[in-house]
Parts: C-alpha cells; structure tokens; sequence
C-alpha cells in the first residue's frame, strides 16, 4: 500500500513564533527542537494531538545533516570550561532529542527515527517514511528534516570555502504521509525514492540542483532540497518526477496522481 | 489493511568487539566466564568522578583487509575511533559469511549502522582554538565531514546500495537492523551490513553523570542495589541476507531476524515509562512481524542498563505483556560490555544469537541478588539456562521515549 503525501510545511528560523498550546512544552527546548515541533504543528493543522486512532501506527523520520550541533557545542563548552554538565543541555544535545519531543506533544507512539546524513537527509527519511508505511509497520507518518548549523560551522565555510556567499538559512519542513485507503483529504501519491548516491562532493558546498516538469532551479544550501519541493508541492499540488542532482547524490522522486 | 511482512532475513556472519574481546568468540568466552574487563578511567572522560569505570576496548587497529581501501582513500582524512570499530565487526562479519570485497562489489549492499558519537563534531582542541578566536588547522572539520558512519563504510568497502545512519540514541543499532530488514524485504538491496557502533566520548561520559546514571562501581543489572549503568564502546555487525539467496550461494545461515518492531513512549525525555508501554508495542509488534506469541520465545536479551528506572520499566513491560513467573530466561550482557550506547543494539544481537544457537545463556554478570521488586525473574550471575527452543528477543530502550525489538532465531545444527 502506498502513501499518500498529504500535507507539507516549510518553515523557517525567523518564523519561530511559539503558539500558546506549544509554549509549556517548548520553554526549555533548543531552536532544533522549536523548528521540527512548529513544522509538524503546520503539517498537522494546529492540532496537539493526532486526531487518529491507532497512536502506535503512527511515527516519524526525522532527517538532518548537521544535528543539534550549536547544542551539542553548549555542553562541549561546560565541559572545556570545568563547569559541571547541564542534564537538561545533554539530553538536547543527543541527536533524537527532537524526535522525543515531537512523539511526546503529538501523541505519536509508532517507529521514530532520527536519521543523520550529509548527503540529502529529507529523501532518506522520505524513503523510509514510505517503505514504513509500505511495510505495514506504520499507517501515518511524519518526514522532517531540520536543520540549524552552528557558528563553528559557518565560520569554517568561510575559511574553506570562501566562494560560497552568506550564511545556511536555518528551518524544517514537515510532511505528512498516511497510508492510501486511510487517506481522508487526497494529495498525491508517493510512488517511488529512488537514491543513488555518488562520491567526491564537498559538503560545505551544498549546491544542486532541481528538475521537475522541465524546470531546472538550483539551490545552494542543505536544506533548500525539501524546502523547493514543499513549496512547489504547496504552490502548485503538483504531481510528476523530480530529480535532484547535487555533486554527492541523485534522488528521483516519482508522485502520482491518485487512482 | 497491510499485513505486516513475515519473511525471515538470514544472518549470514556476525561481528563484534568490545572491551569482552576483540571478536565474536572471544567476547562469548567472556560471557560465559563471567569476566568483567572494565577499569577506572583516571584519565579525562570524568573530570569529577576520578574512580568511575568504564568499559574501553584496549587494543584497536584498523583491520588490514581494508588497508588498501583506506589509503586510497586519503581524501577523506583520518578515521575516527568508531570507524575502525565498526569497520573491525565489519571484516568479522563479512569473513564469516565467507564473503569478500570484490564479492560484495559485484551486490546491492544496504550498509544501516546506528550511533550517538559517531555523527558529532568534538574535537575538544579545535574547538577550543576557534573560542579563543584562532584559525585553528581545518583538518578536524574535514574529518567530521567525511565521517559519516554509513557513508564512509560505504566507500570504504566500495559498494553501492541503500545507507542509513540512525542517531536514535540507545536503540539505534536494533534500529537499524530493523531498517535492514526492511530493505531486503522490498528488495532495495542483495545484502545488508547492519548493527551499531560507537566509541567512548567525554561528551556522553559526562552527560550521562549529570543525569546520575553512571554507577561508581562495576554495573549490577538487575541487581537489588543496582545504582547506574557503565558507558561502554564497541560495535556489533550482522550480514543480512534474503534467505533464498544465502542457501543458493551455499553460505553457512547462523541464524534469522524474523521480526522488529519500534514504537515511541510519548513520554519522557531521558526516563523511560513505568510500564514500559513503548517498550510493550514494539515487542507486539516485532513478535506479530514474526508470527509468533510471547510463549514461543526461549530467551530475552534485555536492555538491562542497570539504571533503576530502566530494569524496572523493562521488567515491567515484560510482565504486562504475559511473562509470568515461569521459566523464560531474561538476562541483560551489560556487566560485561558496558553501555555501548549506538553500538548496544548491534552487540546485544550478535550475543542473542549466539546463546540462541547454542541452547543456552549465561546469567547477567554482576546481577548476584536480583532486585526483589522487578515483575518477572531474571537468570543471575553464575547460573546458566538450557534454552527450550531458538527463538528469541533483543530489545533496546534509548533517551527521546525510542523502543525497539528483534524476533531472532538461533542457527546451528
């Protein structure tokens, strides 16, 4: 059975604006965690909860290039420091912490995974999200990737790669898969994620490219893949194939109408 | 309504090294002596807490099967502890299941590892220079860019299929068994090299101590006066074959993942839930995958931390599943391998399906009175089971509410 995309949400930084049923769960939270729960909350409508039955069958794949790596750094900075180790920073600073705030706020009680790579983390986790779904293992799922980088990390871009200009922009982006006949709003069909990875791409260098219904748009920054796609996905409804090509990988991405 | 897939994937090689030993057998031998290789680290993992131990692996060099391979490859810098340890279990691995590179060159290999350590950037002096405001020498960022788990086993062994690492704390090396199954199942790949690994870090080291979770003395699981887990590092391989695939080249089947399930607590942060409810679906889950009941089960290779909260909810969760007071063994390897964290999972399958092989399990080292208080039995320290039959659990429990568990069943004659 194959799952159907049926919402999508992009949200950026500068859009942190915490609404008041998210506030009590967030007030400690890095902006990690912020960005992946204010994406699901998009993708979910604004509901709190999962309104499913059924908790246990649904789940997430959470994909990131770079992890809670400012966080990760706030610890480091405690321990380099001599000073004793905040618990609180620690348990954010572990890769799945997000991912343990997001199943808690939502109700999501099925398979969660935290899945890190370099190379276009977003397709990874949509793969997955499908083959869960595919697999019987899971009936509705949520695909993130977020994304917050850190000033080590800019500042080393500059050094090593002084030709690529500005900053990553941070953000997430979110979207909802549930299983074809549970499917109550429609949305197109996620048919196939196919991903070939290949070698000798620098990771500071994060430029691609997009092809989908013979436009070519190029992107420049981690997360700018599952960004174009969910706005284009929003702005159009649009179905079809798209290719991403970037120096380290190529993900074709098939989306069907549904039947 | 999808039914869930019931194929059984056959384990053709395991690997493994921690500080039991340096591969499977040794680390087996360990187990059934009872044999507590830990130490204080009086060095720099515990700045505070001088006397903590910890469960390092003493002797580690790249194995030389890969030499080649990683010279050629120089680009991407020097490899990372967790790196030689996972590429260690690898070479065990694949040489048991009679396989070589070029072999595998010639399949679609999935490589699915899980790890904590293995994803962050902490080199300690970089960081330090680059506070002070320094330029200090990029090699460090190089490193951690091509260090990805996945990827750079991927490279290094030359092969081309789907990769996955899992950052799922505790639970990411059964994790990604789990995720191996499922490519296999939908056939994404020929062959999958799947289990965790991860090294020793000050980062996690010092975490976990403010969390009071680290016992000061040497880990009791289950144990009455159990207070706290010791950290660990090691890796723990499977080679993972489509069955029909194994038999048709004729390699030796060790064994069979026949089922794994995951499911989230909701809960908590850092602490399990009580009655381990995750920890419930995601056994039911794995046992449905498998088509078998909870009686079917001969011996469950439990999480088993140490930590108060963690054996509580885990007995617990076993209890309200059905397990009673009867006669399945549960034991937890811990006391001999430490917490590997990533690499837990990986470890804690390979011993699984030893003991499963074999027909019988050691007690769980380090546990002499079992807490009195845990809702089903363990097997102690110093006693041994004689398993009723080759189908067992490993379940793994991790920070973020993760849950996830293995049907396995043994091999052998």
């Amino acid at each position: 059975m194959k799952a159907i995309v049926t919402r999508a949400t992009h949200i950026s930084q500068e859009e942190i604006d915490l609404p008041p049923e998210l506030l009590r769960h967030l007030r400690r939270a890095d902006d990690f965690i912020k960005l992946g729960v204010l994406a699901a909350f998009g993708a979910l409508e604004g509901k709190t909860a999962i309104p499913w039955e059924n908790p246990q069958r649904c789940g997430l794949f959470l994909g990131s290039s770079f992890g809670p790596m400012e966080t990760n750094f706030a610890v480091l900075d405690q321990i380099v420091g001599g000073q004793q180790t905040s618990p609180t920073l620690f348990s954010h600073s572990v890769f799945n912490a997000a991912v343990g705030y997001l199943c808690r706020i939502f109700n999501l009680r099925g398979s969660a995974l935290t899945l890190t790579d370099f190379a276009l983390p977003f397709c990874q986790a949509l793969q997955q999200g499908a083959l869960a779904i595919e697999s019987g293992l899971l009936e509705r799922c949520l695909v993130l990737q977020v994304e917050t980088y850190s000033a080590l990390l800019n500042d080393a871009r500059r050094k090593i790669s002084p030709g690529e200009a500005g900053t990553w922009p941070e953000g997430a982006v979110c979207w909802l898969l549930e299983r074809e006949d549970l499917c109550q709003t429609g949305g197109p069909v996620l048919h196939a994620v196919d991903i070939a990875e290949t070698q000798g791409g620098s990771y500071l260098e994060s430029g691609g490219q997009l092809s989908h219904n013979g436009q070519e748009i190029t992107f420049n920054h981690p997360l700018a893949p599952a960004a174009l796609l969910t706005d284009i996905l929003n702005s159009k409804k649009d179905s079809g194939d798209w290719r991403l090509i970037t120096p380290y990988a190529r993900v074709d991405i098939s989306l069907r109408d549904p039947k | 309504m999808s039914k869930r897939s019931m194929s059984k994937i056959a384990v053709t090689g395991c690997g493994c090294i921690c500080a039991a030993g340096a591969d499977t057998d040794a680390v087996w031998r360990a187990i059934q002596a009872g044999l507590v290789n830990n130490r204080a680290d009086s060095n720099h993992l515990f700045l505070e807490r001088e006397d903590v131990p910890v469960f390092a692996v003493p002797h580690l060099a790249l194995p030389a099967i890969f030499a080649e391979a990683v010279a050629e490859r120089a680009a991407g810098g020097e490899l990372n502890r967790t790196i030689i340890l996972t590429l260690t279990a690898v070479a065990e691995a694949i040489g048991a299941a009679n396989l070589t590179v070029a072999q595998l060159r010639t399949k679609r290999v999935g490589i699915a590892l899980g790890t904590t350590v293995g994803c962050t950037f902490n080199n300690e002096d970089y960081y330090i220079q680059w506070q002070k405001g320094e330029s200090p020498d990029p090699g460090p960022v190089h490193r951690y860019l091509s260090a990805n788990l996945a990827e750079r086993v991927q490279d290094i062994l030359g092969v081309r299929g789907p990769r996955a690492v899992v950052t799922n704390a505790c639970a990411s090396g059964t994790d990604a068994i789990g995720l191996a199954k499922m490519w296999l199942d939908h056939d994404l790949c020929d062959l999958a090299i799947a289990g965790g690994a991860d090294e020793l870090s000050r980062i996690a080291c010092q975490g976990f101590n403010s969390l009071m979770l680290v016992s000061q003395n040497s880990c009791t699981p289950f144990g009455a006066k159990r207070d706290g887990l010791n950290l660990g590092e090691g890796a723990g391989i499977l080679c993972l074959e489509k069955e029909a695939e194994a038999t048709a080249s004729q390699r030796e089947i060790k064994g069979w993942v026949c089922g794994y399930g995951a499911a989230n607590d909701a809960y908590h942060p850092t602490a399990p839930h009580p009655e381990g409810r995750g920890l419930q679906d995601a056994v039911s889950q794995a046992l449905a995958a498998a088509g078998l009941g909870l009686a079917d089960i001969s011996l469950i290779n439990a999480h088993g931390t140490g930590t108060p909260a963690n054996d509580r909810a885990e007995t617990a969760a076993l209890s309200a599943l059905g397990l009673g007071e009867e006669t399945t063994p549960i034991v937890s390897t811990k006391g001999a391998t430490g917490h590997t964290l990533g690499a837990a999972g990986g470890i804690e399958a390979v011993l699984t399906l030893l003991a499963l092989g074999s027909g019988k399990v050691s007690g769980t080292i380090g546990c002499h009175t079992p807490d009195p208080e845990l809702a089903v039995p363990v097997l102690s320290a110093g006693e041994e089971a004689r398993l009723s039959g080759r189908m067992g659990i490993s379940q793994s429990l991790a920070f973020g509410g993760g849950n996830s568990a293995l049907v396995l069943e043994g091999g052998g004659p």
